[in-house]
């Protein structure tokens, strides 16, 4: 009885709050999900079936410890990450599945923006973590060709499961962010100058965030 | 009579106070010594050993020695015997006024069988002046000799009275005069026949003051100072207050009983009514505070506490530690919410809205 009472008390006193996570108004964190192979390819093309169907994506959340607070520049994220370890927290990882639109021929960039922007709406609003970390962390969220049954880890995993870096799709992060005291919806986006960022994807999408040649 | 249990109550630089319990219920001592909590000692105290009485006088002897020498008509014998007043004061001295009549009696009897008509005339007007009754052996003495004593009474009677102030250290002494007491209460004012008459004031807890007066002129004024009396005079006196029926609890008991045990902080407890104890405090001799109670740890305490012997137990929230304690409490408390409402666990409830 007594202990129902403390939990009672410790609920009234616990501050309940949400906070979105979103690629901006009109999808312009979408960048890292419209990256390009060396080779030219989008990356999103990879979902295409040989049948000219689309396979189905997973969209991966992670919330990335720093143990700091670096700059929100991905030079920054990267130098800082370089010294200090920076990795997901097992218990936090978050995947739902989507259907992630592939290119149509010469479809333009902005119409591939509002097509992925238009298949993430579709998936609706979804719950990602119930309770976020009470430290800095870097939000990512990587669209991958795997399964979240492959990348939700197992109870005797230690580490999270890697991504595949031949079954990304995409890949897109937040700032150095405290999502307890944050005042605003959660950006995520992709830094990057050119279209063919598909080094940038396989970095963001690194366990510790570690450059990638 | 029965030793009652008493009970001393000491301070550690201070004479020590006195708990008496009544005679006839002992346990209430032992009660009283539990009492606890008390910046006090207490402890009992044995009744002090009563004043000897007072030895026979020697009137009586001497009487019966002057009767012997008048029967034989030896009549010299019979006066020396008989000499000396102090026979008679004594004996008013010790309220005897039949051995004090007797001896006048006698005296008379010799003077008149040695021829002295004069003397004789005189000793029968003073036992006229003491107003004694005459004795039943003035109906073995000599018909000369009795019809003296009428005639002398005649005379005594004929005579104005003489006033006498009796004054005395001690307000409301009691005054006796030829052995009777309750003449006055000084300081006072009295009327006596002309002649010597012994005068005794008396008060509780002081030692009776004996004065032989020769009342002739008027304007007769005594002043009488009376010392304490020693623990066994007042353990007598208690005794025979006690005896009369003196509530062992009354004012005038707890003097007496201070003054017998040499206590200048006294308790006298008493078993009371419907199952209650009676108490007093009496300090340096004067009572100061009374009470009835249940318990008599309480009730001591209570007759302490308002006696003012020890002071009042303060109330615990009265009592600075506590409001500090409340202060830090308050304090504590507000810290620690202000703490807490500035850290109130947050859970953040993160959602995917693209």
């Amino acid at each position: 009885m007594r202990a129902a009472w403390l939990v009672v008390a410790l609920a009234a006193c616990t501050v309940q709050r949400q906070v979105s996570l979103t690629f901006g108004a009109e999808g312009e964190g979408l960048d890292g999900f419209m990256c390009r192979d060396p080779q030219g390819q989008l990356l999103l093309d990879r979902a295409r079936d040989g049948d000219g169907g689309v396979q189905a994506a997973a969209l991966v959340f992670d919330f990335v410890r720093l143990g700091g607070v670096p700059g929100c520049r991905t030079g920054q994220l990267v130098k800082w990450c370089a010294s200090r370890e920076c990795r997901p927290l097992r218990q936090t990882r978050a995947c739902v599945p989507v259907t992630l639109p592939v290119a149509a021929p010469m479809m333009k960039r902005e119409a591939l923006r509002g097509a992925i922007l238009e298949a993430l709406r579709r998936a609706g609003s979804t719950g990602v973590l119930d309770d976020a970390p009470d430290e800095f962390v870097i939000v990512r969220a990587v669209g991958t060709l795997e399964s979240c049954e492959a990348l939700t880890p197992k109870p005797a995993d230690v580490d999270l499961p890697a991504f595949d870096s031949g079954a990304l799709l995409g890949c897109a992060y937040s700032c150095p962010v405290l999502l307890d005291r944050v005042e605003q919806d959660v950006y995520l986006g992709f830094e990057t100058l050119t279209a063919q960022c598909e080094q940038g994807v396989r970095t963001c999408s690194d366990g510790q965030l570690q450059w990638q040649p | 009579m029965t030793t009652p249990f008493l009970l001393t109550l000491a301070l550690a630089a201070e004479p020590p106070a006195v708990v008496v319990v009544s005679p006839d219920d002992p346990a209430l001592a032992a009660r009283a010594l539990e009492t606890e909590g008390l910046p006090v000692r207490l402890s009992s105290a044995a009744m002090p050993a009563m004043a000897a009485a007072e030895a026979p006088g020697v009137t009586d002897e001497r009487v019966v020695a002057a009767r012997k020498a008048w029967v034989q008509a030896d009549f010299q014998r019979c006066l020396s015997a008989l000499a000396d007043d102090a026979l008679v004061t004594d004996a008013l001295g010790r309220r005897d006024a039949t051995a004090a009549a007797r001896a006048l009696a006698w005296r008379v009897a010799c003077k008149v069988g040695a021829r002295q008509p004069e003397g004789a005339r005189r000793d029968a007007e003073w036992l006229a002046a003491l107003g004694l009754a005459l004795p039943p052996d003035v109906g073995l003495m000599t018909p000369d000799v009795e019809t003296l004593f009428p005639a002398a009474a005649r005379a005594v009677d004929q005579e104005a009275r003489v006033g006498v102030t009796v004054e005395s250290s001690v307000a409301g002494a009691a005054v006796a005069v030829d052995g009777r007491p309750g003449a006055c209460i000084a300081p006072c004012r009295m009327e006596l026949r002309r002649g010597v008459h012994v005068i005794e004031v008396s008060a509780d807890g002081y030692t009776p003051r004996l004065a032989v007066a020769a009342v002739a002129a008027p304007g007769v004024a005594l002043t009488l100072p009376l010392t304490p009396a020693d623990p066994s005079l007042a353990s007598a006196q208690w005794a025979a207050r006690r005896a009369a029926g003196e509530a062992v609890d009354s004012g005038r008991s707890a003097r007496l009983l201070a003054t017998a045990l040499r206590a200048s902080r006294l308790v006298v407890l008493a078993a009371g009514e419907g199952g209650l104890v009676r108490g007093a405090l009496a300090v340096d001799g004067v009572v100061q505070a009374r009470g009835e109670r249940e318990a008599v740890p309480a009730l001591v305490t209570d007759l302490l506490v308002r006696g003012r012997v020890v002071a009042p137990s303060t109330p615990w929230w009265k009592r600075w530690p506590f409001w500090v304690a409340v202060g830090a409490a308050v304090v504590a408390t507000s810290v620690t919410t202000g703490v807490v409402l500035a850290n109130r666990p947050v859970t953040t409830r993160v959602e995917l809205s693209p």
